[in-house]
């Protein structure tokens, strides 16, 4: 049963934020909280990891959902952290009347159910929970999006939750359809994914098919797999720096994850060309659209959110040119961009934050004004753009090099065309921001230390993992390469 | 049984259409005027006018071409024509080898020509303005009409009417279907435009801004106005029967002879009743639409013919 | 439903055509109340079909399902998205980004291609005809909502979608495990709140709730 505690302790520390009585108490509390069910998630994932499934009542979690809990725990814990200055810097645009003591309760509860709702996605066995849990997560995170109240945030949450919600009915539609093909496989009532997985080979092929299409691109939208992600720019850009943190790590992450399950069952059927198929040809799109857009882009956020269409569709590509390689690839390069995208984030928050300003070329000469952020932020946009020492340049490497080995050479030309012309757009726009002198005079300073140090813990396990594997997470990759191409389920 | 007179029957069933056309109207309009607590003139008094104005002297403008004059003969006959190929007690209709719905449909728009061209040669500036609103709601109307009797074709497999209402009785409770309802709404709907009643066009009002039918035949008088209205009634009777017989299996007898006519007479008295009472509730109820809305009026009985139609044959819907 | 008594199949079957037609009935009206009320309806159609479905073998979760969607999905969703339109005061659509004639033609045109799909990978039957049905009004729920700019009317089409849903699975599968049934119905619930609060917004912001205004991020 302390699988349950996983989901349950965001939960509970939403119910302490709502009950705090100052900004600081609530954010202490949240900090807690979060560290706590980081703490839990390592302590469950090592379970996983060295052990059977750990399972509980409804609940499953093998070496992928440890792994995918991991990342998504370890960013909320980060978000929060760093949420407190963007939360006062909010509050002190509003004035007094605007943003009472309520609006940090909802921002933290909010928060905190955000969070709960995508480790429930991790952990949850049951398909249909795993819906329900992904529609949690777009509600729950709808007014972090609109946070901010101003017209362009009311536009982006709207657009969220209506795009989202539409796009994610095609999911269950793809869920009730796999329920039907396993009833006429022998499944019993019950919608648990283990089971349809061992049941995989029996169903019939058709009904799986229509499955694993209405699935993957119900769930696609909510990963922003193009041309499904046109919220995502929107949302990604007008949220909190800390949400948009937690939306391009980890949310997107967890659709993906949706994604997977589906496609375990769907490999286990139709064998693995089916749905690589389709991983590939979206991931390819994905890649296509978001070039131009990085190209082009004025806003800072908006640069990055094309970034994690990118990203998505790296992954994508990755599942799509399949076998061992490209899998471990795609899975470690959910890590790093988790990693790289949160970094970006926060520091491109505190620099436009201290701007006033989230246009690109407002911000100019930030190295004098916010020395280490600006560092942290030129070090997040070389390993984003996948430079050799980080770990980013690894995991592409890798997807590359299974892509070739399987004779995607057209896709593999593509892919490295595509990802060195977004290297010289993003190295662009990083060096226009931190390079020259700024227009403005501002005082040169830094934020508060402490939301530093999480961010440069990020630049580190970023280049300790370009330059140096550990035996422990090359393991964990392994099981759940293990798990993704059918080796070991139940 | 002799086969001479199950003929006879069957050739007898559009002169019954032809008895019984005044009188619906008159019980249309008695039972409007008491829903509305007004007293009303009796059930016969549509007989009476016409025989009024049968007797009447016809007066016609200076202007006027003969068209004019051939005008009410042409409509009534094409009307009456039409009630050849309908089956109303029986399940057969006299000229039903030589024309289906299809026909009907094309027998139907012949009078609206013809009272079309009539309307605009008088040289009168209402008539010109019913007959161009009559078109354009005709034109409307006409493929609503035509889909709607198909969803009672696709059951029998004909476009023959007979066949078609013969069809539906035989296989009556199960015939109950969306595609049936779907169908019936969709003709009651058409049936409301193409008789030019409330929603449409109101038949009790001679307003010169609203009118349409009317104000085609204004200048029509005597011999002249009791034929356009005999067919404009006889057109009504007509389309009561068609959802009579094609929407509501029962009461059409099974085999042709005089004796089970006798039977069906009943049950078809009962349905042509309720149609009647139907209609008049729904004229209390509606007000009159825009000209301008009309279109979407019958679009929407097009859109119900068609997914009847869907459901009745191609995809058989629902769970 | 294979050996269920035929009259109780005719019933299924016209109650769910007649939601069909809630859901032309929705996209032809032009005030939003009676958008509302045709919502309100075919939730209520559908809620009689899954207690018809649920009566022969009885079924109880059906039956609970049945009743609580007409409950919640016939009553209290409709009555919360009155509230909304009442306190933003506003009643018409007014100039809709397609035709009404030409919204009822397409959504014909798109239930011929849903029917044309379903059947192109399934064999006639009673599950093939439910998914078909199922994907007519997910399909129609998004041409209302491509359609329209009113947010009440794109709410509409979301729970449409959702209807549609509810119907592919009770034909399928008679509807999901009863404890994910109740999952999906809190989370209907509680999207209609995020959405009506998101409404009040959007009034609040743009003095309106026409969606086109909301086109200022490109890019």
């Amino acid at each position: 049963m302390d699988l349950w505690l996983l989901p349950a302790a965001p939960l509970l520390t939403a119910a302490c934020c709502g009950l705090g009585r100052t900004p600081r108490a609530i954010h202490r509390v949240a900090v807690l909280g979060s560290v706590a069910t980081l703490a839990l998630a390592a302590l469950l994932a090592s379970r996983a990891f060295q052990g059977p499934p750990v399972t509980a009542a409804g609940l499953y979690m093998d070496a992928l959902s440890a792994y995918l809990a991991c990342i998504v725990a370890f960013l909320s814990a980060s978000a929060v952290i760093s949420s407190f200055a963007f939360v006062e810097h909010e509050a002190r645009q509003a004035g007094e009347a605007g943003f009472g003591i309520n609006s940090w309760r909802v921002y933290y509860g909010l928060l905190q159910l955000f969070t709960g709702a995508m480790l429930f996605v991790t952990v949850t066995n049951n398909l249909g929970f795993l819906w329900i849990a992904v529609e949690a997560t777009t509600l729950s995170s709808a007014f972090l999006v609109g946070f901010h109240r101003s017209r362009h945030s009311v536009e982006a949450a709207w657009k969220y939750v209506i795009l989202c919600s539409v796009g994610i009915a095609f999911a269950l539609l793809g869920t009730i359809i796999l329920h039907e093909a396993g009833l006429a496989a022998g499944n019993g009532h019950g919608l648990d994914w283990t089971s349809y997985a061992a049941l995989a080979p029996k169903m019939d092929p058709g009904l799986v098919r229509l499955a694993f299409l209405f699935a993957a691109i119900g769930y696609g939208t909510k990963a922003g797999l193009a041309p499904m992600h046109t919220w995502l720019p929107d949302a990604h850009s007008q949220a909190p720096n800390p949400v948009s943190a937690l939306l391009s790590g980890a949310l997107v992450k967890c659709s993906l994850y949706a994604i997977l399950r589906f496609h375990i069952v769907a490999t286990g059927c139709l064998g693995p060309g089916f749905s690589s198929t389709f991983f590939l040809g979206f991931g390819l799109l994905s890649l296509a659209i978001a070039v131009p857009f990085i190209l082009v882009q004025r806003d800072f956020k908006r640069l990055l959110a094309y970034s994690s269409i990118e990203h998505v569709g790296i992954i994508s590509v990755g599942l799509g040119f399949g076998g061992v390689w490209g899998t471990y690839g795609a899975l470690l390069h959910m890590l790093n961009h988790a990693l790289a995208k949160s970094l970006l984030f926060l520091t491109a928050g505190n620099i436009s934050l201290r701007y006033g300003s989230k246009r690109l070329h407002h911000v100019e000469g930030a190295l004098t004004v916010l020395p280490v952020t600006s560092l942290l932020f030129l070090a997040g946009a070389l390993a984003l753009t996948g430079v050799p020492p980080f770990s980013l340049f690894v995991s592409e490497f890798m997807i590359l090099l299974a892509g070739f080995q399987s004779g995607h050479v057209v896709s593999g030309l593509f892919f490295i065309a595509a990802v060195a012309v977004i290297f010289a757009g993003i190295l662009h726009h990083a060096t226009s921001v931190v390079m020259g002198t700024p227009r403005k005079s501002l005082a040169p300073g830094e934020p508060n230390a402490a939301s530093l140090l999480p961010l440069a813990l990020m630049l580190l396990a970023l280049i300790g993992l370009g330059v140096w594997m550990p035996a422990p997470l090359d393991g964990v990759l392994r099981q759940c390469v293990a798990i993704v191409q059918g080796g070991r389920h139940g | 049984m002799k086969p001479g007179l199950a003929a006879a029957a069957v050739w007898a069933q559009p002169f019954v259409l032809l008895m019984l056309a005044p009188l619906v109207q008159g019980c249309v309009r008695k039972l409007k005027a008491v829903l509305q607590n007004r007293q009303g003139a009796g059930v016969l008094q549509p007989y009476w006018d016409l025989l009024k104005n049968l007797r009447k002297e016809e007066v016609v403008s200076e202007t006027a071409s003969p068209i004019m004059r051939f005008v009410p003969y042409a409509a009534f006959s094409a009307t009456f024509l039409a009630c050849f190929l309908v089956p109303v007690l029986l399940p057969a209709s006299p000229l039903g080898f030589a024309g289906d719905m299809i026909a009907l449909v094309y027998l139907l728009a012949l009078p609206r020509f013809f009272m079309a061209l009539g309307g605009l040669d008088a040289g009168s500036a209402f008539g010109g303005m019913g007959s161009s609103r009559e078109m354009m709601i005709s034109s409307a109307a006409e493929p609503a009409l035509i889909a709607a009797l198909f969803t009672a074709a696709v059951r029998a497999g004909s476009t023959g009417a007979a066949e078609a209402a013969s069809a539906a009785a035989a296989s009556a409770p199960a015939a109950l279907g969306p595609g049936l309802a779907l169908g019936f709404i969709a003709l009651f709907l058409v049936a409301l435009a193409e008789c030019g009643r409330l929603p449409v066009d109101n038949p009790a009002t001679h307003l010169e801004l609203t009118m349409v039918h009317e104000a085609m035949i204004l200048e029509h008088s005597g011999r002249s106005l009791a034929l356009i209205e005999l067919s404009s009634m006889l057109k009504l009777t007509l389309f009561l029967t068609l959802l009579a017989n094609l929407f509501i299996p029962w009461g059409l007898a099974s085999r042709t002879d005089p004796a089970s006519a006798v039977f069906s007479a009943g049950i078809f008295g009962l349905k042509l009743g309720g149609l009647v009472l139907t209609l008049s509730v729904v004229e209390n109820s509606t007000a009159k639409l825009r000209l301008f809305r009309v279109p979407d009026f019958l679009g929407i009985a097009f859109v119900l013919a068609l997914l009847g139609l869907l459901s009745e044959g191609i995809l058989r819907l629902g769970l | 439903m294979t050996n269920a008594p035929g009259w109780l199949y005719q019933a299924v079957s016209f109650l769910t055509a007649l939601a069909l037609v809630s859901a032309f009935a929705a996209l032809s009206c032009r005030t939003l109340h009676l958008v509302i009320r045709a919502y309100a309806a075919q939730s209520v159609l559908l809620g009689l079909a899954a207690l018809a479905v649920g009566l022969e073998p009885v079924r109880w979760h059906i039956l609970a399902l049945g009743l609580l969607t007409i409950v919640l999905k016939g009553g209290a969703i409709p009555w919360f998205l009155f509230k909304v339109m009442e306190d933003v005061k506003i009643r018409r659509e007014a100039a809709p980004f397609i035709g009404y004639p030409a919204s009822l033609l397409g959504g014909v045109g798109l239930a011929l291609v849903s029917y044309a799909a379903v059947r192109s990978v399934m064999p006639e039957s009673f599950t093939g005809r439910g998914l078909a049905m199922g994907l007519t009004l997910m399909l129609l729920g998004l041409w209302l909502m491509v359609g329209r700019k009113k947010a009440v009317t794109q709410a509409v089409g979301l729970l449409i979608v959702d209807n549609g849903i509810f119907v592919a699975a009770l034909s399928t599968t008679f509807g999901m495990p009863m404890i994910v049934e109740l999952g999906l119905l809190f989370d209907l619930l509680v999207c209609v709140t995020v959405i009506g609060v998101l409404i009040f917004r959007i009034q609040s912001s743009f003095a309106s709730i026409n969606t086109d205004n909301l086109s200022r991020l490109k890019g």
